[in-house]
């Protein structure tokens, strides 16, 4: 039985999830600004969600690392497959 | 600032207002530059989603079934964070724009104060000045200036941060596990809506599923979603939106069918059920025309319900999981979506749109949404001698009446335990026999020692709500307003109970032509249909209650006084 899933294709795309999750979003800057706001507005009580950066940085982490590790599981796929793929072709070669 | 003098609108009290000195030292750059950060971190996670859009096709049995739902929640959690961001970078620009405004009338202040020769300190106090005329003007600019800086930051209130992404148990928080051969595929088992579960319980069940869970029950299981009471508002929007392509598509396959068949037949056309065809097709084309309106008003399909001769539905103006006030119009006789919604859309989306101004001028800016409810069957001209289901009739109000409570216990359950808002104040403009179904609803609570999200009740050319005294609808008297169109008969009927005109006790709105409280003319009603007409004074009167400050409502002139002879009211003749 021979797949019918492009293994290359496969493997670029885990390789371009990899990429995306790795690629470093500007969460340095975001976190400078979004902690200068209790400085910028004195006398206004900032909304919990913005009284520090740091749940709007933890969160981009985060998705960073799902789509990563998400592109992790795919490369794992798809080289799980070639090599399961190289097992029936070698078998296949025997019993000729 | 529309109409009013300054000290009149400012809605915090002023010493917990921010300081002139505070004010000096806000820096709205720093705020703008924070929104800039913001959108361009929105941009990249954008780009993200568009560069993992794609799937690999044909990859086919366990793990690509596993690996694809995987694909399609990641994808779903990416574009919850979009948005989040977006929100976010929306609200710090909103936020730099109203410090921007507030420091220019302090500046304004300044000036004035400064050519007069004194000096404003950073504890609003002038000082030194030459001309003591000048001092009100500048101690009221400063106050409404400092009124505004205050207000500049509400909008920051509504932004989330969307935690559930780290904190959702079974959430995106690991590699799937069955996109590997030799690996066990993954789990993916779909989560039953329990069953009899009141809006309360059902709201707090939904809350503690991961995200993906709810996006997929709402994807694959609408019609239940859709059903259950209590479910956030983005769930029955998405839900009923299915159920309504569905439904068209289903409407428009039986019409065709049906019309076919019935060139064919010696059977009258009317006998084969066309007519209940077409208008099905034609509320759900009703439905579907006022979703897709382009008004930037992101409305939602709250409810949506087929199973009857016409189409019950309820649709917003906007998100109501994140208002703060809701306006649900509960019309009467005759209503059907395809005869009235887009009419009846135009005229709550300009009501409440005015309502969300006279909040954001006069009230805590926390916005008002509207909702045009047709959630239950009204009774129809054909129907009037049919005993349970005539104008005549208590029997549709009462059913009615059951329909908007559990409507409303639903939103409120749905914000209080899904999102963590607090119960939002409805007001109900109920016109006509709608008015009889609201006052259904508020007696029965009352009766029952019930309480419901109703602050604040409107009844608008009613012929009646089913109660004797107002008392009796469970509400404080300053809760209850009644508006009396001239040329509108339908009041005149008073044929459930007592004449709502006629209450002791409760606010009778104005509807003639009066000079409004932002300045602009009030326009007179005219007739049974008149009472949510833009630029009307109806309509301003609604939208204040709305916008809770029914202090700004006009109210009509009482028959003692010397200016109006209202003959046609018989308690003015008395």
């Amino acid at each position: 039985m021979r797949l019918r899933v492009d293994v290359d294709e496969l493997l670029a795309l885990g390789g371009r999830w990899t990429q995306v999750g790795n690629a470093a979003t500007s969460t340095g800057l975001l976190r400078a600004a979004l902690g200068s706001l209790p400085a910028a507005l004195p006398g206004l009580t900032p909304p919990s969600d913005l009284v520090g950066p740091a749940p709007w940085v933890e969160v981009l982490q985060h998705w960073s690392r799902t789509v990563e590790g998400h592109g992790a599981a795919l490369s794992r796929a798809a080289t799980a497959y070639r090599a399961a793929d190289e097992v029936c072709r070698v078998a296949a070669t025997r019993l000729s | 600032m529309p109409g009013g003098s300054n000290e009149a609108v400012v809605t915090h009290a002023p010493d917990s207002l921010p300081s002139v000195g505070q004010l000096r030292g806000a820096n709205p750059a720093q705020v703008r530059a924070a929104a800039s950060a913001a959108r361009s971190v929105q941009r990249q996670v954008e780009a993200q989603l568009r560069a993992l859009a794609r799937m690999p096709g044909g990859w086919e049995g366990p793990a690509g079934v596993e690996a694809t739902a995987r694909h399609a929640e990641v994808v779903l959690v990416g574009e919850v964070l979009e948005a989040a961001l977006g929100d976010l970078a929306t609200a710090l620009e909103g936020a730099a724009d109203g410090v921007d405004g507030a420091r220019r009338l302090l500046a304004h202040a300044e000036l004035t104060c400064g050519r007069a020769g004194g000096h404003l300190t950073d504890v609003g106090g002038v000082v030194g000045l030459l001309d003591p005329a000048v001092e009100p003007v500048v101690r009221a600019s400063a106050l409404e200036a400092r009124r505004r800086y205050a207000v500049a930051a509400l909008g920051l209130r509504r932004v989330q941060v969307p935690r559930w992404m780290m904190a959702s148990p079974g959430s995106l928080t690991a590699p799937p596990t069955g996109s590997g051969l030799g690996e066990a595929p993954m789990q993916t088992s779909l989560p039953t809506i329990p069953q009899h579960l009141d809006p309360q319980a059902m709201a707090s069940w939904f809350a503690e599923l991961p995200v993906t869970a709810q996006a997929v029950l709402v994807a694959r299981q609408p019609d239940t979603v859709a059903a259950a009471e209590g479910l956030p508002a983005w769930a029955h929007d998405a839900a009923n939106r299915l159920r309504l392509d569905r439904a068209i598509r289903d409407a428009d396959l039986a019409l065709q069918a049906a019309t076919t068949a019935a060139l064919s037949s010696p059977t009258p056309i009317d006998d084969l059920g066309l007519g209940a065809l077409r208008d099905r097709v034609a509320d759900l084309r009703a439905i579907a025309d006022v979703l897709d309106r382009q008004d930037g008003h992101d409305r939602q399909l709250l409810a949506l319900d087929l199973s009857g001769r016409r189409v019950l539905v309820a649709i917003s103006t906007g998100d109501i999981d994140r208002a703060g006030r809701l306006a649900v119009f509960v019309p009467g006789f005759t209503v059907t979506p395809a005869t009235h919604l887009r009419g009846y859309d135009t005229r709550v989306t300009a009501g409440s749109d005015l309502a969300s101004s006279i909040d954001r001028s006069w009230g805590t800016g926390e916005g008002v949404v509207g909702i045009t409810w047709l959630g239950y069957a009204a009774p129809q001209i054909d129907e009037v001698l049919d005993r349970s289901r005539s104008v005549a009739s208590r029997l549709p109000a009462e059913e009615g009446g059951q329909h908007l409570r559990a409507f409303l216990d639903g939103l409120a359950a749905s914000r209080e335990r899904s999102i963590g808002a607090s119960t939002p104040d409805v007001s109900i403009w109920a016109h006509s026999y709608g008015s009889l179904v609201a006052g259904s609803m508020l007696a029965a609570a009352a009766q029952r020692h019930e309480s419901t999200p109703v602050r604040a009740v409107v009844a608008l050319g009613s012929p009646g709500m089913g109660v004797s005294i107002p008392a009796q609808l469970g509400l404080r008297l300053d809760q209850i307003f009644v508006a009396e169109a001239e040329l509108d008969p339908i009041p005149e009927l008073g044929v459930f109970s007592s004449d709502p005109g006629h209450w002791a006790g409760v606010t009778q709105l104005e509807t003639e032509a009066r000079p409004l409280p932002d300045g602009s003319p009030g326009a007179a009603g005219r007739g049974h249909e008149s009472y949510l007409t833009p630029g009307s004074t109806s309509a301003w009167n609604l939208a204040a209650i709305a916008a809770g400050r029914p202090d700004l409502a006009l109210t009509r002139w009482r028959c003692d006084e010397p200016r109006v002879l209202r003959l046609r009211d018989p308690a003015c003749r008395a």
